[in-house]
């Protein structure tokens, strides 16, 4: 039994490690974001009218003046110890920001994700019981319309159908108290859900279709099992692996809902944030948007990885 | 197809419709998805390409005083918040939305499949090069770096079609270059070659009809893709600005005024939703000719 | 190879399986029947339509089939399949696989029972140290160690009828042996009925007694082992005979051995 325990730490460990490249390429990006812009960099954050001077103190802030592998070294370390620098407008250290931000959307996103989860399952299943039957066109035709919607659109939606008829959301802002927050982030949570789920439901219930006609599901159906026990046993359970990977596959997607989601519903996330920062030319905030929402889809691929290492017990530690 | 059976059932199992006939009815209603997917980006081509003359008014004018209206004979769905026709800019808006979306997808379908073909008969260091970038690319959040381009290359149409093909070649290089490799390594080329063939005939001949199926369905799915996501990127305030008509960012205009005129967030939505629908249903469509499901 | 008196527990009549798309007949006109304790082997090439025919008694033949005909099995019927490695589930340990069978079929029964009837079980099919064995993965066991587990998986539903479909197949040589033991000494000890396909005589000449041979979906001789192999009356039977003859010679060897490990 240990034996695996201290098989997985070493998975995980040798995940993390794999990963690290990974993380560091993110950091050059963001480093060179400042200078994909057309034109100076430095001019770009002062503005066309600023004199040279001042065009040359930013342009010195911003480490512009350095080669670029020795910006590149002087970042990594500031990013390491968690200074990702200043706020241009608003002169706030931008890690405080955002770590102000991050809980509301990582609670929409997990949330959004989880109902996807649940919603993909049940659907998939009552489909998969009679292919082509009229539940199983719904639940096609449901997946197919979900892949075309477009979040914001949906987030509207909900807005103008559900929040503001029933006033039970509260339509912008997040309230005090977990009650008032958990109440403002179900029905941005249910759009990101809706939005994400599409996907999911297609592939589980093509697994789930093929899984009938398995070998060892027809081995279980002639040994008797039958109805839930067969489903979730034999057939669910085999056909959670690669619904994992499309979760994974979805993760960015469901990030990206959720800055659509924040920004229509008006939740001070880091979704609304980053788009303010973009809007107002605030390029070391910006930056540290893209480095933290990076870092977190990279968790969440580590995370899948050790799921399915989890749930699949094929997947062994050898990988 | 029957239900699950249950404890006992040996005795009285009864065979269901099944397989065999879903397989058979898949195979058809596949063409007749294709055909109504078709009908409706056609639909929105002429649309987008007689605005012009269908459009009732000057999408660009204003009528601050006449601003909000409901829907009467002159604006047959009313005003928006600036008094411009909504019908008119709806309208317009497939001008913009429908061929940057396809721009966006083809360019990078373009693009991908000329570096997988270099990629596949080339080789060497080349393909090796090509191969880590695409890697690290995959590997890296797509949706951020797209942020992130369309952020630092400014507002418009370039930035983000700059965006779209710098994350969207690598599909279609790889796709095409495992297609390049698998002729080359088959008799095809040899045999074709010492016939006189040149490397150009070689590759348009063999190598792409065998891809197109596989190239149609990743171009569907980005098309989709493409459709939502641009809107949304312009509701969001990145890419394709006010006051042009284009649906995203009518939506985002629209949205204070949702308590008084909603329905002007409402369409363009469900415009943009119709067009992605047909291109999914073209996917599926193609998909389903060989009995997917 | 009629029934006697007391009705047989599993009766075939005019079996024929159809292809739905196109109406080809796959299987015609198949007959037999199975009193309690006795044993029929069905062989034929692959194609005949042995295997199609024994997964439609139980109703798992392939969804573009159709089956006509007269089908009366007993409920309590189980079957073992010829690829283990496909029939287990991978995400289910076959301790819990084999007790869940257990405790489907034993209602009001407590998860504790059920454990100690799997690990029963599998002392029954021959595995040695069953307490260790029971937590194990499919994946993680020879093919041998899974076949007993199917094996013991069909016993927990405590049938009356053995539906073998070329259960040691994928096997080789020495488990095979082992394997056919097993399966002849529990068909004697619980009084079972069953029907075993394979392709291969010899192996069939040690398990059953008596033998249909099926060829492109009809059967085409049938009578009791001995007078089967050693007289048999078409040539179809005779050319099969010839193709398995040196097979048969091996098989016969172990046949003395005890049960092994495996």
């Amino acid at each position: 039994m240990t034996d695996e325990v201290t098989g997985r730490f070493a998975f995980v460990a040798r995940r993390v490690v794999s990963l690290v490249p990974l993380v560091l390429g993110i950091l050059l990006l963001a480093m060179l974001l400042l200078s994909l812009a057309p034109g100076n960099p430095a001019r770009n954050v002062t503005g066309p009218r600023a004199s040279q001077g001042e065009v040359d103190k930013v342009a010195h802030q911003l480490g512009l003046d350095q080669p670029v592998w020795e910006r590149y070294l002087h970042y990594v370390g500031k990013v390491s110890t968690g200074d990702l620098g200043t706020s241009l407008k608003t002169g706030q250290r931008v890690s405080g920001q955002i770590a102000s931000q991050l809980p509301v959307t990582l609670s929409i996103a997990v949330l959004g994700v989880l109902i996807a989860l649940v919603a993909s399952v049940l659907l998939a299943i009552a489909a998969a019981r009679r292919p082509d039957g009229i539940v199983d066109q719904a639940v096609r035709l449901i997946a197919v319309l979900g892949i075309g919607l477009p979040t914001f659109w949906v987030a509207i939606m909900a807005i103008r159908l559900i929040a503001l008829p029933t006033g039970w959301f509260p339509v912008a802002g997040v309230g005090q108290g977990l009650l008032e927050h958990l109440r403002s982030y179900v029905l941005p949570a249910v759009v990101v859900g809706i939005s994400t789920m599409a996907p999911m439901i297609r592939s589980l219930r093509a697994t789930m279709i093929e899984l009938y006609e398995a070998e060892f599901v027809l081995a279980a159906r002639t040994l008797g099992f039958s109805g839930p026990s067969l489903v979730v046993g034999f057939q669910l359970r085999n056909a959670v692996p690669p619904l994992i990977t499309v979760a994974a596959a979805q993760a960015g997607y469901a990030l990206f809902g959720t800055v659509v989601v924040e920004v229509a519903f008006g939740l001070p996330g880091m979704g609304q944030g980053l788009a303010t920062a973009a809007s107002t030319q605030d390029f070391p905030l910006v930056q540290g948007y893209v480095i933290v929402f990076a870092v977190m889809i990279v968790l969440i691929y580590l995370f899948t990885d050790v799921i399915n290492s989890i749930v699949d017990p094929r997947v062994r530690i050898t990988a | 197809m029957t239900g699950y059976s249950k404890p006992g059932d040996a005795l009285q199992l009864r065979d269901g419709r099944g397989m065999a006939l879903a397989r058979a009815r898949s195979g058809r209603s596949g063409r007749l998805k294709a055909r109504i997917g078709v009908g409706i980006v056609l639909a929105y081509v002429v649309v987008a390409i007689t605005a012009p003359w269908l459009a009732p008014h000057d999408p660009l004018k204003q009528d601050v005083l006449n601003a909000l209206q409901g829907s009467s004979r002159a604006h047959l769905l009313g005003t928006d918040e600036l008094g411009r026709d909504e019908l008119s800019r709806l309208l317009y808006g497939a001008r913009i939305d429908l061929p940057v979306a396809a721009l966006v997808t083809f360019l990078p379908c373009l693009i991908g499949t000329a570096i997988g073909v270099v990629c596949g008969y080339v080789g060497g260091w080349f393909d090796a090069l090509i191969g880590r970038i695409s890697d690290l690319l995959q590997a890296f959040p797509t949706y951020i770096l797209m942020i992130v381009l369309v952020f630092s290359l400014g507002p418009g149409v370039r930035s983000l079609l700059i965006a779209f093909t710098l994350v969207g070649w690598v599909v279609y290089a790889r796709l095409v270059r495992v297609e390049v490799l698998r002729i080359r390594d088959s008799g095809y080329v040899t045999a074709a070659v010492t016939a006189g063939f040149r490397a150009p005939r070689i590759i348009f001949r063999h190598v792409l009809p065998n891809t197109i199926r596989q190239t149609l369905l990743y171009l569907t799915s980005d098309l989709v893709f493409a459709v939502t996501a641009l809107a949304a990127f312009s509701f969001l305030g990145f890419g394709i600005q006010q006051p042009t008509a284009e649906w995203g960012s009518m939506t985002a205009a629209a949205q204070p005024y949702l308590g008084v005129k909603a329905s002007l967030t409402v369409w363009p939505g469900i415009v943009i939703t119709v067009l992605a629908f047909g291109f999914a249903l073209i996917g599926d469509g193609l998909q389903n000719r060989k009995g997917g499901r | 190879m009629e029934s006697a008196r007391p009705p047989a527990v599993l009766s075939v009549e005019n079996l024929v399986l159809k292809r739905k798309r196109d109406g080809k007949v796959l299987v015609e006109d198949l007959s037999f029947a199975l009193d309690a304790g006795h044993t029929l082997g069905i062989v034929g090439e692959s194609g005949s339509g042995k295997s199609i025919s024994l997964r439609s008694i139980v109703g798992i033949q392939p969804s573009v089939l159709g089956r006509e005909g007269n089908v009366a099995c007993t409920p309590r019927t189980a079957m073992v399949f010829q690829e283990p490695a496909t029939a287990l589930n991978p995400t289910m340990r076959v301790g819990a696989f084999v007790a869940r069978t257990w405790r489907m079929h034993h209602p009001r029964t407590t998860r504790a029972e059920a454990r100690a009837a799997a690990v029963s079980l599998f002392d029954q099919v021959g595995i040695i140290d069953p307490e260790r064995r029971v937590r194990a993965w499919p994946h993680e066991l020879s093919g041998g160690m899974k076949q007993r587990i199917m094996i013991a998986a069909a016993l927990a539903t405590d049938p009356e009828v053995l539906l073998c479909d070329e259960p040691t197949t994928a096997l080789d040589v020495r488990v095979q042996a082992q394997i056919l033991n097993l399966l002849r000494r529990l068909v004697a000890e619980r009084n079972m009925a069953m029907v075993f396909v394979s392709h291969d005589l010899a192996v069939v000449s040690v398990v059953c007694e008596q033998v249909l041979v099926m060829r492109n979906g009809r059967m085409v001789e049938s009578g009791p082992v001995g007078q089967v192999l050693n007289n048999p009356s078409a040539g179809y039977t005779r050319e099969l005979l010839a193709a398995n003859l040196t097979r048969r010679l091996e098989i016969r060897e172990p046949r003395q051995q005890k049960d092994g490990v495996g």
